[in-house]
């Protein structure tokens, strides 16, 4: 999964409020601060 | 990914869900970066679950033919497996 956040162009999710979710710790398992490392998070909604 | 490789087709954009198919953006910026095809390819990677994250063995990597030096804390070690 990791790989996925830091190797895409472009990052999405299922909805706005997941891609917010996922950059907590709460929800990132380990992996909140991966995702803000991409060029982009759209959400897929 | 040897498939597009070999099928003479190009793809603009390879959409790519969860960690099952989180090492198919890897492969095109790494072991086929300078095949044709994917010249000019860009991926998209949608998160459904993160709770999901596919975690290897560190030592299964050189099996998926990728090199030790992507296995760091800011690459795609997690606590010591791959991910």
């Amino acid at each position: 999964m990791k790989a996925g956040l830091l190797f895409a162009d472009v990052l999405s999710t299922v909805s706005d409020t997941y891609s917010r979710e996922i950059q907590t710790p709460e929800y990132g398992y380990g992996l909140e601060g991966s995702s803000t490392s991409a060029a982009t998070i759209s959400t897929a909604s | 990914m040897e498939w597009i490789a070999r099928s003479g087709r190009r793809y603009d954009i390879i959409h790519c869900n969860d960690w099952q198919t989180a090492l198919l953006p890897v492969y095109v910026k790494t072991l086929y970066a300078d095949r044709e095809p994917f010249r000019g390819t860009g991926t998209v990677f949608t998160v459904h679950n993160l709770g999901y994250q596919g975690l290897f063995w560190n030592h299964d990597l050189p099996m998926m033919g990728l090199g030790w030096e992507l296995f760091t804390p800011q690459g795609w070690s997690s606590t010591g497996r791959s991910t």
